[in-house]
């Protein structure tokens, strides 16, 4: 089998990019692989494995793409990094992997580029909203909703999934979500991510860690407003114990400034470090000498979270929101925030790491074990590989469904509802007949 | 052209027949879809309450129309989709974005509908060859004469080889010119048919008059029948190196004039039809190996004619014919 894999790749500051390079040489086992991708640098070593190709939206090579079975697109909020990959989507059918269940940041963004695409963003979010999705569209160019308000109830991840021939996703709410709608197949595979090499004297480490104040705290990833950094800091700033801990904060901000702003009118600059973007060894050297990860998600997006496999990786325990895949894969390796109660939660749960921190030091290692169980590459690259060697099936059944639609507009132009009944299943077993393999 | 003869011969025949031309358009790629299910939407069972008893389905999308006794004569598939898919130029449909699933969509359809057949014959052993490959189906090879086959006769040859056939990257006229910068002997070939492709008509001008050879070829561009015949009668040979021919009534036409035939081992259907060195030459498709066979006919007169007739009398001892055509459609 022979895969375009469509994905950022490091040094692009996406954690889908390493979710790419942790997932490729596993799935390069089973399969031939040419990685195609918008960036003009990527680690050479990946070409031990794959071959990497630069592309541009707006000139693909079709035939250099058709030598491949299937198309695979990654697909996430960042449009940096996602939105030519949507582009080449709608052009050239393939399998998605949906990195997150609600992709409204994505398309508000790739519609909001130009004045003239809005009116397009408003009549897509009426068609496939039509109990409010309008409305909502107009809102949000006024400046009255955000992409986070608009995200649960108007995800807009059925205009990523408009051509596609399957999808994958990492959780099983992502999967109960699109399973209902049976046209589309849907694949749920756990997220990769490979035992670190040092992982047993990181975790031996851990276990004998020093347990006392002050504790190291970290906060890391794509640092968006569902990111809760504002409720983090509230919780610290008039927090009894704070001296007690220290909080580092690694990832993009658009407003870095503001976020250091803020740590100062709190009186946190003592106790809180903002350090902005830094590469993946530096973080997980951080992470290493951490004590505990605050990775909340409100809203959630609604998928698999890497930066948690990551965390797991180095045994660390953490604080996680009370949602989506966080609330169905952390029961016994983090502590609950809920959504409602954020700055009461992580207060409480900051207490109990001061009075009981061998608790947590256990839950991280719980962690690690399910990250031992649940999300080799190995196991990622035969369920995706599985999924896509039945390709073959699920491009007859996009035709099937193209051609179907296409005749049935056709046939409405001149029939009538009585006659359209008549009419539809007959037409129904000649596009059958013509496009399922029998 | 085939389906005109077939018509006329089913009618000779004292058959009630009626000719049922089907609109293809092939671009933008996802139109063929259309015509597919348009093709497969006819209801040919029956005309004014008189039942069909037949259908002869020729070429795609036809033989996708649903009928109890339908019987394929497969010209050809639709090529872009099996083996012209990698072709450099041909190749459209991999070109196009959903090209990939335009393909599947017709070789599902094939498998499916052409199985409806009662019998599937072909014009070639490379078409059933083809047929076998792609869609795994059987096709019985029946050849047919090309039109006015009656007509054609031999005159004392003249100073040049005929390559009849419209101007076509498939047929490669750009391969003979090319050939004729390798020739020791004063070589010359009159090009006959009209253009499909301004491009490829420019560039082979371009390298006509870039290896000096504009004495030396003639581009007749569209003849009429008869002086189509005049000029295979008066050949010295009959040049048709296509890649990856079909049939090609070119083959028999020379035969037809006592003309030997110069084809290529890529060719297809007319390497069924050439004897190599007995009826003609059979060369690789290289500029250089092709200027070596027009060298050797143009060097040996006799020979080339004793091929000729060679070639002539194998047309005769094949037993092509449209009454031999309708019977096995028929049948």
């Amino acid at each position: 089998m022979k895969i375009n894999w469509f994905s950022p790749l490091p040094p692009a500051e996406t954690d889908i990019a390493d979710f790419s390079m942790r997932a490729l040489p596993a799935l390069a086992a089973q399969a031939e692989i040419a990685v195609w991708t918008e960036g003009s640098k990527w680690p050479r070593t990946l070409e031990q494995h794959v071959r990497v190709v630069r592309f541009e939206s707006c000139d693909i090579d079709w035939e250099t793409l058709h030598n491949a079975d299937v198309n695979v697109y990654n697909l996430g909020n960042d449009p940096r990094f996602h939105s030519g990959i949507w582009l080449v989507s709608q052009h050239a059918p393939g399998v998605v992997i949906l990195h997150d269940i609600s992709l409204q940041h994505l398309f508000a963004s790739i519609f909001g580029a130009r004045e003239v695409d809005r009116a397009t963003y408003v009549k897509i979010m009426g068609g496939l909203y039509p109990c409010g999705g309008r409305d909502a569209a107009e809102a949000y160019w006024q400046g009255k909703l955000s992409t986070e308000d608009l995200g649960t109830r108007f995800p807009m991840t059925e205009l990523a999934l408009r051509n596609a021939l399957g999808v994958v996703v990492h959780s099983s709410a992502a999967f109960d979500g699109l399973a209902q709608r049976a046209e589309l197949p849907v694949c749920c595979a756990n997220l990769p991510f490979p035992v670190r090499a040092d992982m047993e004297s990181g975790r031996s480490k851990r276990a004998s860690w020093r347990q006392q104040p002050p504790y190291r705290l970290v906060v890391f990833g794509f640092l968006g407003p569902n990111r809760r950094l504002d409720a983090i800091l509230d919780s610290l700033s008039d927090f009894e114990a704070r001296h007690l801990f220290l909080l580092d904060v690694y990832g993009r901000y658009s407003e870095a400034e503001a976020l250091r702003q803020r740590v100062e009118e709190r009186h946190l600059d003592n106790i809180v470090r903002v350090r902005g973007f830094v590469s993946t060894a530096r973080l997980d050297s951080a992470l290493a000498g951490a004590d505990l990860v605050i990775n909340l998600r409100n809203p959630t997006m609604g998928e698999a979270s890497g930066s948690q496999l990551r965390l797991w990786s180095h045994a660390l325990p953490s604080l996680v929101t009370e949602a989506g895949w966080y609330a169905e894969h952390c029961v016994d390796t983090s502590l609950f925030v809920r959504p409602d109660h954020e700055v009461e939660d992580l207060r409480t749960h900051l207490r109990g790491m001061l009075a009981e921190p061998q608790k947590l030091v256990e839950m991280g290692q719980r962690g690690e074990e399910r990250l031992k169980a649940f999300h080799s590459p190995t196991q990622y690259a035969e369920a995706v590989s599985e999924m896509l060697a039945k390709n073959s099936t699920y491009q007859q059944l996009w035709i099937s469904r193209k051609l179907a639609e296409r005749s049935g507009r056709i046939a409405a132009d001149f029939l009538s509802e009585v006659e359209l009944d008549i009419m539809l299943p007959n037409l129904a077993d000649m596009v059958g007949a013509l496009t399922l393999k029998r | 052209m085939t389906a005109e003869s077939l018509f006329s011969a089913l009618v000779q025949r004292g058959h009630q027949a009626e000719m049922v031309g089907i609109p293809f358009k092939w671009y933008p790629q996802d139109r063929i879809l259309d015509h597919m299910l348009a093709s497969r939407l006819l209801d040919l069972t029956e005309s004014g309450g008189v039942t069909i008893d037949r259908v002869i389905a020729l070429k795609f999308p036809a033989y996708l129309i649903r009928h109890p006794n339908k019987v394929i004569w497969l010209l050809h598939q639709h090529r872009q989709a099996y083996d012209l898919w990698d072709h450099p130029v041909a190749g459209d449909l991999k070109r196009s974005p959903q090209g990939n699933l335009v393909r599947r969509a017709i070789t599902v359809a094939d498998t499916n509908l052409m199985a409806e057949a009662r019998h599937i014959f072909t014009n070639s052993k490379n078409v059933a060859q083809r047929l076998k490959k792609w869609v795994g189906l059987d096709g019985s090879p029946l050849y047919c004469p090309p039109p006015g086959a009656e007509s054609f006769y031999s005159e004392e040859s003249e100073e040049y080889l005929f390559f009849p056939s419209r101007l076509d990257t498939l047929k490669r006229q750009l391969l003979v010119v090319e050939a004729l910068g390798h020739t020791r002997h004063p070589v010359r070939v009159h090009f006959a048919g009209c253009s499909t492709d301004v491009g490829y008509e420019k560039k082979l001008q371009e390298t006509t008059r870039r290896l000096g050879l504009t004495q030396r070829v003639r581009w007749l561009g569209n003849i009429s029948e008869d002086e189509k015949r005049r000029q295979y009668a008066r050949a010295l040979a009959v040049v048709f190196p296509p890649y990856d021919e079909d049939y090609g009534y070119v083959t028999l036409e020379g035969m037809l004039s006592s003309r030997p035939v110069v084809t290529c081992t890529d060719s297809g259907g007319p390497i069924e039809l050439v004897d190599n060195r007995k009826t003609g030459l059979v060369v690789a498709p290289s500029p250089k190996e092709l200027a070596a066979a027009f060298d050797e006919l143009w060097g040996d007169r006799e020979q080339s004619r004793r091929w000729g007739e060679r070639g002539r009398r194998k047309y005769d001892e094949l037993g092509i014919s449209w009454d031999q055509v309708v019977d096995e459609l028929l049948r």
